[in-house]
């Protein structure tokens, strides 16, 4: 079955691509983004349309890809009364997320000192395959990260309370049930606290280096030529565990329930029922253990700023959460609903005046942070109605692959992308060469392509743009 | 049958699928992938073992239970497992899988290829044709 052309810019998945569709389902994407979105990211995209309770569309962005269940870049707005929640719609890495630092050091005084910075980001904040922090907990602590996220590390020492208040959800969502988490979950979540992990998660010193909407900038602190760091990293094994263990009761709960699903890794349950509340409380848990990861890793990045900078004064812009699921407000047909979002490699994009972004950012909507791959551009835009309107107020989330890992290894080597970004000024240091290669830029679909077709919808606007300098990858 | 376990081509994630002339070849070969991934399977030695016992009313889930399993056992006790003894019975509706590992503690000289976040149940499945039993796995990654 052929999709359906909306716009340039809009594609429509009809009823009856697969079996069992409740809605259609819309891809944003250009023509040539389309031309290389894969049969089954299409299907998947399809699949997550026959879910209980699912209103409007089964919504994908631009860097749509296969994932599993839903595929990347997956929106699904479920409703409270009659639908589900899915953890195959948030993912086994649970608030992967994006938190942007800006400070007013210029980059071209950075650059010099760009080498040490680097290489001491990479000694002090523990990165690569299961990798271990440096941190020492307890159950009875880590269960109250669980429960208070990134205020638990705010009032240990990382921190400052100000800092809460640049993150979504203030980085705690306040439905979490610590006590619900298992213990294996707790002892995978023991020892990686404060650590970046591996894969697609990074570490990465930029420069804004163009402005679209002065207005947005000056009020997000942004200013052309000034230093930014990125921070990408999750929930690490806390909350890939967390999804794990979820996943068996889900699928069990699907038989229970008598719900019939295309895809197991699509398994739910009904909103309001023992399972729904229970995965929600422990997704939460995991979000909190993310946002507190991030918060250390700031801290810490603070440290590494002021030993090598003599200036530890990083300012959060803020933190966004790109896999999770949420209880918000929407208006559906003209009526306001309660809304359970699920948000699978796809970024919240309020607008102005809404009460979940900071005072600060009211009068421009937030900040939404667009991590590009290593070594091209990031962006940083802002939360539209018009994202209201269309897409439960979400928008993109990043690059996604065109490229398997193994495929990349197969095309690259990790010396020559290394040396590659070298030559184009961006120093790349990471555990080991062949996840350079795993991550080489033209794994990627460009950041640029699908940040112009969000802009151009409408549903987030383009305020800065981040060149890359120097990255720490796991 | 040429092969115990094949690598398939994934966008973002990892995707094998693994074979057996019984159900307890299938799943000890799935095991063999996925340790395959992160170590290659003939670094791994044989110094200790260690019994598991996973139950369960679908074989679907009884393989995603055990893979699951075999995963925790790398990322807390830091465990690499290369040899498999299993036996699965089958009481009723439920499967009971007795396994016995065998392999080595992580150590300096392993170089751990990548980071498998978790098993999926994204187009699993157990099957048996024409007398071979086959399973398919996809692990995020």
């Amino acid at each position: 079955m052929n999709l359906i052309k909306i716009t340039n810019n809009i594609w429509e998945v009809p009823v009856g691509y697969t079996e069992g569709m409740r809605v259609p389902g819309r891809i944003y994407a250009s023509e040539k983004l389309m031309g290389k979105v894969e049969t089954d990211a299409i299907k998947q995209n399809a699949n997550v349309a026959t879910l209980p309770g699912i209103l409007k569309y089964s919504i994908a962005m631009p860097e749509i890809h296969v994932g599993y269940g839903f595929p990347i870049g997956g929106i699904a707005g479920l409703d409270e009364t009659d639908g589900v929640i899915s953890p195959g719609g948030v993912g086994f890495d649970i608030n992967c997320g994006v938190r942007l630092l800006a400070t007013k050091i210029p980059i071209k005084d950075l650059l010099p000192r760009l080498n040490r910075l680097v290489e001491e980001i990479f000694k002090e904040i523990p990165s690569g395959v299961g990798s271990t922090g440096k941190l020492r907990l307890d159950t009875t602590e880590l269960k109250k990260v669980f429960e208070s996220g990134a205020r638990w590390a705010v009032s240990n020492g990382y921190g400052t309370e100000k800092d809460l208040n640049f993150c979504e959800e203030n980085g705690c969502m306040k439905d979490a049930s610590p006590d619900k988490v298992s213990k294996k979950a707790i002892n995978r979540g023991l020892p990686q606290l404060g650590t970046l992990g591996s894969g697609n998660h990074f570490l990465e010193i930029g420069c804004i280096d163009e402005i679209y909407d002065p207005d947005a900038a000056k009020v997000f602190g942004l200013e052309k030529g000034m230093t930014t760091v990125m921070i990408h990293t999750g929930s690490r094994g806390a909350g890939h565990q967390i999804c794990t263990d979820q996943l068996e009761i889900l699928v069990n709960a699907v038989k229970k329930y008598g719900i019939s699903l295309p895809d197991r890794q699509l398994a739910c349950a009904p909103l309001g029922s023992k399972e729904a509340e229970e995965y929600y409380g422990v997704m939460s848990a995991a979000a909190n253990y993310a946002w507190a990861n991030r918060q250390i890793i700031t801290h810490w990045m603070r440290e590494v700023f002021n030993k090598i900078l003599g200036d530890g004064d990083l300012k959060i812009v803020y933190d966004v959460a790109h896999n999770i699921a949420k209880i918000e407000e929407h208006v559906v047909d003209g009526k306001r609903k309660r809304v359970i979002v699920h948000r699978k490699g796809a970024t919240r994009a309020f607008p102005k005046n809404s009460k979940d972004i900071p005072a600060e950012y009211r009068s421009i909507g937030q900040p939404v942070l667009i991590p590009g791959s290593m070594g091209t551009f990031s962006y940083v835009l802002k939360g539209t109605d018009k994202a209201m309107e269309e897409t439960f107020g979400s928008t993109c989330h990043g690059a996604g692959r065109v490229l398997s890992r193994s495929s990349a290894k197969r095309k690259y080597r990790g010396e020559n992308v290394k040396k590659e970004l070298k030559d184009h000024g961006i120093i790349a240091k990471a555990v080991t060469d062949s996840v350079l290669a795993e991550e080489a830029p033209l794994a990627y679909k460009s950041s640029d392509d699908i940040v112009d077709v969000v802009d151009s919808v409408g549903i987030s606007k383009k305020v800065a743009k981040i060149r890359p300098y120097g990255v720490v990858k796991g | 049958m040429c092969d115990d376990y094949i690598y398939l081509d994934h966008t973002a994630d990892i995707k094998f699928k693994a074979y057996g002339n019984t159900l307890e070849d299938c799943f000890s070969n799935a095991a063999k992938a996925m340790f395959n991934i992160l170590v290659p399977i003939n670094e791994i030695s044989i110094e200790l073992n260690q019994t598991v016992t996973i139950e369960s009313d679908d074989l679907d889930l009884l393989l995603y239970k055990w893979l699951s399993e075999l995963l925790y056992l790398f990322e807390v006790e830091n465990k690499l497992f290369s040899e498999f003894k299993i036996n699965i019975s089958k009481d009723g509706d439920k499967y009971t899988l007795d396994g016995i590992l065998y392999g080595e503690s992580v150590k300096d000289t392993h170089h751990i290829n990548i980071e498998i976040k978790a098993v999926t149940f994204h187009d699993l499945y157990v099957k048996r044709e024409n007398n071979v039993y086959t399973c398919q796995v996809v692990l995020d990654i």
